[in-house]
């Protein structure tokens, strides 16, 4: 076939040209090590890497989230755990208080103490975190959430809501819990019902083993133990106006059953001595430690008067008891999200770096290949300028002379 | 003797031509569309000498230009396809790489981050600055994405422009060669006016670059040149001049007219090939598409933001309002339309939302709303408003048959884009209300923390209790109204608000909803909005924000992948036609190094014919004289 000296030259040329292109692209290749340039050279996996370079951005974040979450969980246990070692010195106390040998100024000095914690308590209930913020007050991190009205009551001023944090897609996680549920709603009595000594009660009489022996029978009702005589009772439920058990004989330190629970009936009631016993209600730990230093103030002067104190005393310590549960349910909850933050934090790193080879094996450059191709594209270069040379040497007219 | 002169003498005029035509040849050796030429010759008719046909030299019967027509046009066609794929390929990549550059999702990235950061620590200021500010940064890389878009767009059109421009001026050279060649013609009786068809072909080869063209050449050696669909540019000695008017509709968008009778007639649609077919089509295929998806995206995500923010509570105790500005939908009407009509983006229906532009049109009775980018058309009968793809087209004046509109919901969206806050209070993260349970409840019912289901209900803050009747299976709310049958767990919507109640309630339990006064460290809204970037709430409930950007990002970047491969496959081709049209009509210098030595060597015995006469010549007057 003819060819024209022109088409020769420029399929050199064509030739030199490709190469050198080839080249620039393998040098930047090599250089960023980035497989690829623009999204057009491979729409695909660009389309994939944008996704998950998002994906890991937002796997990052979740890190960080789950750490601050940590923090602010473990800000909440170390004040739980003091708040827990206060109680506990305050139950010996209240036991040593019971003690029916110790004098009114012995009795004085505890209270004393017991109030010195009350105040501790409402310090760690006022807590803040690093960032200044209330860690027991719900959302309304800016107000103080324990303080003490004119009465001596101390009162809640936060809210009952708590933060979530994101800590992995679709997740989120509470980060706290609130003032209200940790010192505010505890459950007073044994949790399910609360026995109480009627004001005017002139015996002795007292109760106590209270507990639920049949639940699905427990019904949240006011009940009220009523001594017809000395040595007989009737229980009526204050709620319905009905007389569940009627003219019962009395026998000191026996258990009386009604409505699925069960109480010990001891002491001398007088005729007239009611008792009673009804659901339980919310009372917050100060408002528990309050009536401890009440009772420990007001010493027995007689014989129902002790009744009164010992009971008093037995249920001062009964709530700090519920308290105390509360606050290990609220340390074990706490344990429980440290221990699935944990499980998520190694799920999102394990997820981080598959994600993370994905991206790299879509996007980054197999540098042994770069550079072998930039070997091999050098040396197309040198062949194709040396062809060029040879060909263009090849002229007639240079035998022409 | 005097013939012997006489037929040297011949052959030295014909060897003598012969070798200026191989210098001719190998003097344009690298010229632009040149065809070789080559000497015919022709031995003179003989004289009859009676014994027989005595020959009498040699005539130079003609010089003809190598070339063949076919080859010729192939390369044109060639050429025009070459340079509209090239066109298209440069652009698309342009937009490709404005795309891949990665600071779109980075900045988006970077918002949700801030976002996140607020949502871990609501009541902190410089938290809320630094939201502030990636959500300036997110707003600017929409504004900027939009600018070198739009300024693409008007590139584009000063490149419609100068391409017009020369392809009048090449029409111009052609008319006028047309001119020369049919007096050259004329002139040569006939014989062809080799250099000027060259340069002539030249000429419409760049024609063809610009837009495909058929050239049909007359009997007297000129040529009409004809563009796409039969669009006449050139005829004979006269050219038709092309302009270039704003659209009547989108004045950012130039189109392509000719003057006829006085009226500018568009011609835009009927031009294919080179590189104004290359212009045109990656206006309509990429650059348009991918300026209404980045609109469409804006409008997104600051109508989304906006909805969930205005059902939070800012620092200082207020509902939210906008988060984000952005501009409006347009509406282009035909001049001499009798009827008036407005579009609005319909924040309910952002799921909806396209990235095409509408023409409407009303035929007398109905209106028509074509989709540009499908063609599909729909009826829209009555007076509206009518709910269309995520717009909202609202009749103001009474049509009449004939008006016309252009809507464009997204292309002039993302340039209005902006933090329409500037106080970092004022970022809304806190649920509006709260929710408590009473203290003297003795039942074990927990009430959850509400959500927000209407943020416009005005009464959605006020106070309200839910107070649970004897026995506790019914409820009533503020005391009042109708007994409500308790299920633990169903929902209770009341005012605008959402709160579940579980477990077993007592008679006489209270619970509280009310304003979130003080709630400062909330962060429900804010985790409603974090919620946003991995909601599916674009293109028909399937994408989110990352998702619809990786789309654009995905399709343009194959259009340009396709581009460049059918580029390169048509610069194949080129070349090959090149090739083609060159091995017979290109010159090659080894070729005429030998026929020059060939010419050379027989002028050198033509030369030597005119010596052997001369000597017969001598010969003769010596012998004359002896």
């Amino acid at each position: 076939m003819r060819i024209a000296t022109s088409t020769q030259f420029y399929r050199a040329l064509n030739g030199m040209m490709d190469s050198q292109a080839q080249i620039a692209r393998a040098q930047q290749q090599v250089g960023s090590g980035k497989r690829l340039l623009s999204a057009a050279d491979d729409p695909a996996a660009a389309a994939q890497v944008q996704s998950i370079g998002e994906r890991l951005g937002a796997i990052d974040q979740f890190t960080r989230n789950a750490e601050l979450l940590e923090l602010r969980l473990s800000d909440q246990e170390t004040a739980i755990g003091s708040a827990v070692n206060l109680l506990q010195r305050v139950r010996e106390l209240a036991i040593q208080g019971r003690n029916g040998s110790l004098s009114a100024a012995d009795r004085g000095f505890i209270a004393r103490e017991i109030t010195q914690r009350l105040e501790e308590l409402k310090g760690l209930a006022n807590t803040r975190n690093a960032a200044g913020e209330h860690i027991f007050a719900g959302t309304a991190v800016d107000t103080l959430p324990f303080t003490t009205d004119a009465s001596g009551t101390v009162v809640y001023n936060g809210n009952e809501n708590v933060r979530s944090l994101s800590i992995a897609e679709g997740r989120t996680m509470v980060e706290a819990h609130s003032g209200a549920e940790v010192f505010m709603a505890v459950r007073n009595g044994n949790g399910s019902f609360v026995t109480r000594l009627a004001p005017a009660n002139t015996g002795s009489g007292r109760l106590s083993n209270d507990t639920v022996v049949d639940p699905a029978a427990f019904l949240p009702q006011n009940f009220r133990i009523s001594f017809t005589a000395a040595n007989t009772f009737d229980v009526i439920n204050d709620t319905t106006g009905a007389t569940v058990l009627a003219a019962q004989a009395y026998t000191p330190g026996a258990a009386v059953s009604f409505n699925g629970l069960s109480v010990t009936l001891s002491g001398n009631p007088a005729a007239g001595d009611e008792f009673m016993v009804e659901p339980s209600a919310n009372q917050s730990t100060f408002a528990t430690l309050g009536n401890l230093v009440t009772t420990l103030r007001n010493p027995p002067l007689d014989d129902a008067g002790r009744a009164r104190f010992n009971f008093a005393m037995d249920r001062s310590l009964q709530d700090i008891d519920r308290a105390l549960e509360g606050m290990l349910e609220v340390q074990a909850s706490i344990g429980a999200k440290g221990n699935a933050l944990l499980a998520q934090r190694s799920i999102n790193e394990d997820l981080s770096i598959q994600l993370s080879k994905a991206k790299s094996d879509l996007e980054d450059v197999d540098p042994v290949r770069a550079i072998s191709d930039l070997a091999r594209h050098s040396q197309a270069l040198e062949a194709a300028q040396q062809a060029f040379v040879k060909v263009q040497g090849l002229s007639l007219f240079n035998f022409l002379r | 003797m005097a013939e012997l002169f006489s037929v040297g003498i011949s052959a030295l005029n014909a060897n003598s031509r012969l070798l200026t035509t191989t210098g001719h040849n190998i003097s344009n050796a690298n010229t632009e569309g040149y065809s070789r030429q080559r000497v015919t010759l022709a031995s003179r008719p003989p004289q009859y000498i009676g014994s027989g046909f005595s020959g009498k030299g040699v005539d130079i019967a003609g010089i003809a230009r190598i070339s063949n027509e076919f080859l010729t046009q192939n390369l044109r066609l060639s050429a025009s396809s070459e340079a509209r794929a090239s066109a298209f390929a440069n652009l698309a990549g342009q937009v490709d790489s404005l795309l891949s550059e990665g600071s779109f999702s980075p900045a988006m990235e970077k918002y949700f981050t801030a976002l996140q950061d607020v949502n871990n620590d609501p009541s902190s200021i410089p938290a809320r600055q630094v939201l502030l500010g990636a959500a300036g940064n997110l707003t600017n890389r929409f504004q900027d994405l939009d600018a070198r878009l739009s300024q693409m767009g008007r590139d584009l059109n000063k490149d419609l422009a100068a391409k017009v421009n020369a392809l009048n001026s090449l029409a111009g050279a052609v008319a006028s060669l047309n001119q020369d060649i049919v007096r050259a013609t004329g002139i040569g009786q006939g014989a062809p006016a080799n250099d000027l068809l060259d340069k002539r072909d030249a000429l419409l080869k760049q024609m063809s670059q610009i837009v495909s063209i058929t050239a049909n050449v007359q009997d007297d050696g000129s040529v009409n040149v004809f563009a796409g669909s039969g669009q006449l540019l050139v005829n004979g000695p006269n050219t038709v001049k092309l302009d270039i008017a704003a659209n009547a509709l989108d004045s950012s968008r130039a189109e392509i007219v000719i003057n006829k009778g006085g009226a500018s007639v568009q011609i835009t649609g009927s031009l294919t090939g080179g590189e104004l077919a290359g212009l045109l089509e990656f206006r309509d295929q990429v650059l348009d598409p991918a300026r209404n998806a980045v609109g469409r995206l804006a409008i997104v995500v600051a109508d989304s933001y906006n909805t969930q923010h205005r059902a939070g509570l800012d620092l200082q105790g207020a509902l939210g309002g906008a988060l984000f500005n952005r501009g409006q939908a347009s509406v282009s009407a035909a001049g001499g339309n009798t009827g008036t009509l407005s579009v609005a983006l319909d924040p309910a229906n952002l799921a909806n939302l396209t990235t095409s532009d509408y023409a409407l049109s009303h035929n007398g009775t109905d209106f028509i709303l074509e989709r540009l980018d499908t063609g599909a058309t729909q009826t829209l009968s009555g007076a509206g408003p009518f709910s269309v793809d995520g717009m909202i087209l609202t009749v103001g004046t009474a049509p009449a048959a004939g008006d016309r509109y252009l809507i464009q919901p997204t292309k002039f969206v993302a340039r209005g884009m902006s933090v329409a806050i500037t106080d970092p209070q004022r970022l809304a993260f806190a649920n509006p209300v709260k929710s408590s349970a009473t203290l003297a409840n003795t039942g074990n019912a927990k009430i959850s923390a509400p959500t927000v289901l209407n943020s416009s209900n005005a009464a959605l803050q006020t106070s309200t209790q839910i107070v649970f009747n004897d026995p506790p299976t019914t409820y009533q709310v503020n005391g009042a109204g109708p007994l409500i049958p308790y299920t633990s767990g169903s929902n209770i919507d009341v005012n605008g608000w959402r709160v579940q109640i579980t477990g077993a309630p007592v008679a006489g339990d209270s619970f509280t909803v009310q304003a979130n006064t003080n709630g400062r460290g909330d962060n429900a809204n804010g985790l409603a909005m974090f919620g946003l970037r991995s909601s599916e709430i674009m293109d028909g409930n399937t994408a989110t924000y990352q998702d619809a950007f990786g789309q654009l990002l995905g399709k343009v970047a194959t259009q340009t992948q396709q581009a460049r491969i059918s580029r390169d496959a048509l610069r194949v081709q080129l070349d090959n036609a090149e090739a083609a049209r060159d091995s017979v009509a290109g010159v090659n210098l080894d070729e005429e190094a030998a026929n020059l030595v060939r010419y050379q060597q027989s002028y050198q015995g033509a030369a030597q014919v005119i010596a052997s006469a001369d000597q017969m010549f001598q010969a003769l007057i010596r012998a004359m004289r002896g």
